[in-house]
């Protein structure tokens, strides 16, 4: 971009900011695209400018300039363009410029750097650099960029969708939002198809997701919490309960989740809840001889099939 | 220079200019990441723009010679803009992230902080995005916390990733990290006599001692690669089959090539033997492991020996 299309970007803006009415575009063309002799040349250039500033956030609305009519377009910045008053502290500006670097180089990166430019600007503190922590968030799964700015403007998604069992199937969603846990990202909304609210995570997307349909297609429930999501992702309540013998200074991780953890001759008996024999017999196999399972049935044969297989050869 | 960056930052330079009358040329070049001479050219072409139609009423900016920075008027634009939905994100998440993790001792600025972002973008709705760490316990955040203030010595008790045991250690705190949802403290370890990355949900026990920390200063930082704890170590390979492929999205494997059959091989590098071990256990069934033939040597051990217990 040319120094003269900046110089003519920051005109619009002044000029919108300064004026006590909406401006039609006649009015904008004479004060800003003079050097333009055409209307269309004019037209063409003024929606693209006007696009790029809403893109960076400059906050262009268009109104009626005749309340009888919508014919003629008038063009403002919204009431509430300017930073409300506020005043960051140097502690609280050195907080937030460690936050804003958790982005590094993804997508949502530019945004923290603006705004705490803009931030910094309000009030005459600096952020003091130095404080001992490094929080990053990588957001590189290639569906985020595209959730996310559906999510903003709560446009519909649809995407093709493996689940945990390898089926694949079409899914239409309302994006409420983006969670995060352990270090995996998923889309929360509500599923069109199914008619309930759901989890989708973002790696097991198979086709890039596409936004479609208009901005603004749905309301996110009132009530909604991310935060909830993300909890009721993995605390599943657990439904069974597991009686091992544990190898004494062993399994350390099984003692920390123990109900109870009594002495039995040489070995340590404990009673331990679990919800997924599948996954269960997974971490109990892989304490191989430091745990012996009494109980229930089910699960002890689990482990001794996994144990089985992993002492075998490996099957053609 | 792309527009796309230079008029967010000339839209927040005039502002950041009213504030801080009297600025050097160098100190603002620095605070907005550009050259001396960069910075100049944005207040020249800023002195050229304006509200006025044919050269009157434009932004007026003087630099004086001691290259000190002052704006006269800055017309309409003496206030930055509000945020948009994606800033107001980036920070409110990244404070929240900050909320979950120690490393900020002076917590009543973390929340306040939060609190004006809040007040800031008042009409916004909540951001749609939320971090969750695993979460470390109150009292062993408080005790990172303590000790990265102070410069104290901090005492461990420690339950170790790979290996299955507590082990108790001094540490010298340096920095607290967050990767892939985790939080870590990164310290000197006198016994290991070398920085130590510490998963701090796995921090049994911290406590502060009297005694003063003194990292070495030459200490090596932990490799980061794309925000992976990158393990250095043998090359494995595994087979595994459709129940299996979860090993994908948890473990930062190497390469990955799928057949026709719907299994996977994968290779991934083994920081720890044990490690694989413990992994081609679980998977007992679900994926075998092919090579190096030492550690398939050592699984076969493990489980024969843990089929034992079941023949008594």
């Amino acid at each position: 971009m040319s120094a003269r299309r900046t110089e003519r970007l920051l005109n619009l803006v002044f000029v919108l900011t300064n004026a006590a009415r909406p401006l039609p575009k006649a009015r904008l063309h004479e004060l800003v695209y003079h050097d333009s002799a055409s209307t269309e040349a004019f037209e063409r250039m003024f929606e693209r400018d006007k696009e790029e500033l809403r893109g960076m956030g400059v906050p262009i609305e268009t109104v009626a300039l005749d309340a009888l009519s919508d014919e003629e377009q008038g063009y403002r910045l919204t009431a509430d363009w300017r930073l409300p008053e506020v005043e960051f502290s140097v502690a609280e500006l050195s907080v937030l410029a460690v936050a804003a670097t958790a982005w590094e180089d993804g997508c949502l990166a530019p945004a923290a750097t603006t705004a705490l430019r803009k931030l910094e600007a309000a009030g005459d503190a600096w952020a003091q650099p130095g404080l001992p922590v490094s929080p990053r968030v990588a957001t590189g799964d290639p569906a985020f960029p595209v959730i996310l700015a559906a999510v903003n403007s709560r446009r519909e998604v649809v995407f093709e969708y493996r689940r945990a069992d390898g089926q694949i199937s079409h899914r239409r969603v309302h994006p409420f939002g983006l969670v995060q846990r352990h270090g995996r990202w998923y889309l929360a909304g509500a599923d069109l198809e199914r008619g309930s609210d759901r989890v989708f995570r973002l790696s097991r997307f198979v086709s890039a997701p596409r936004a479609v349909g208009p901005a603004g297609t749905f309301e996110v429930p009132a009530d909604l919490r991310l935060d909830r999501f993300a909890t009721q992702l993995s605390q599943e309540p657990a439904t069974e309960s597991a009686e091992l013998l544990i190898t004494p200074g062993a399994c350390q991780e099984l003692r920390r989740h123990a109900t109870s953890v009594e002495p039995n001759q040489e070995n340590d008996r404990i009673v331990i809840d679990f919800r997924d024999t599948r996954s269960f017999s997974a971490t109990l196999a892989a304490y191989g001889a430091a745990v012996q399972v009494l109980g229930p049935d089910h699960l002890r044969d689990a482990v001794i099939g996994r144990l089985r297989a992993a002492a075998a050869e490996v099957p053609e | 220079m792309s527009a796309p960056e230079r008029v967010p930052r000339l839209l927040a330079l005039l502002p950041w200019l009213v504030v801080h009358p009297g600025v050097s040329v160098t100190a603002a070049a620095a605070h907005f990441k550009v050259s001396s001479v960069e910075l100049i050219s944005d207040i020249n072409l800023l002195t050229m723009t304006g509200p006025g139609q044919f050269g009157g009423d434009l932004v007026d900016v003087q630099i004086n010679i001691s290259d000190q920075i002052y704006v006269q008027d800055a017309q309409s634009l003496s206030r930055p803009l509000r945020l948009t939905t994606d800033e107001a994100t980036a920070l409110l998440v990244g404070v929240r992230l900050l909320g979950q993790v120690p490393g900020v001792a002076d917590r009543e600025s973390l929340f306040s902080a939060e609190a004006k972002l809040t007040d800031a973008v008042a009409g916004e709705t909540t951001p749609g995005v939320h971090v969750a760490l695993t979460p470390v316990a109150a009292e062993v955040s408080a005790a990172v916390d303590a000790a990265l203030a102070g410069k104290w010595v901090l005492h461990l008790e420690y339950l170790g990733a790979t290996r299955d045991e507590v082990t108790e250690r001094d540490v010298d705190p340096v920095r607290t990290l967050v990767l892939e949802g985790r939080s870590y403290l990164e310290a000197w370890c006198h016994s290991a006599a070398a920085i130590r990355t510490f998963r701090l949900d796995r921090v049994l026990a911290a406590e502060v001692t009297d005694r003063p920390a003194q990292p070495p200063g030459s200490a090596q930082s932990v490799d980061l690669v794309d925000g992976r704890l990158v393990p250095e170590g043998d090359l494995v390979t595994l087979k595994l089959s459709q129940r299996a492929l979860w090993v994908i999205e948890q473990v930062p494997v190497e390469s990955v090539s799928t057949s026709g059959d719907g299994t996977s091989l994968v290779t991934l590098r083994a920081a720890d033997d044990a490690w694989v071990v413990r992994l081609a256990l679980a998977l007992g069934g679900d994926a075998y492991l092919l090579a190096p033939p030492r550690l398939v040597e050592l699984v076969r051990t493990a489980a024969s020996s843990g089929l034992a217990g079941y023949r008594s």
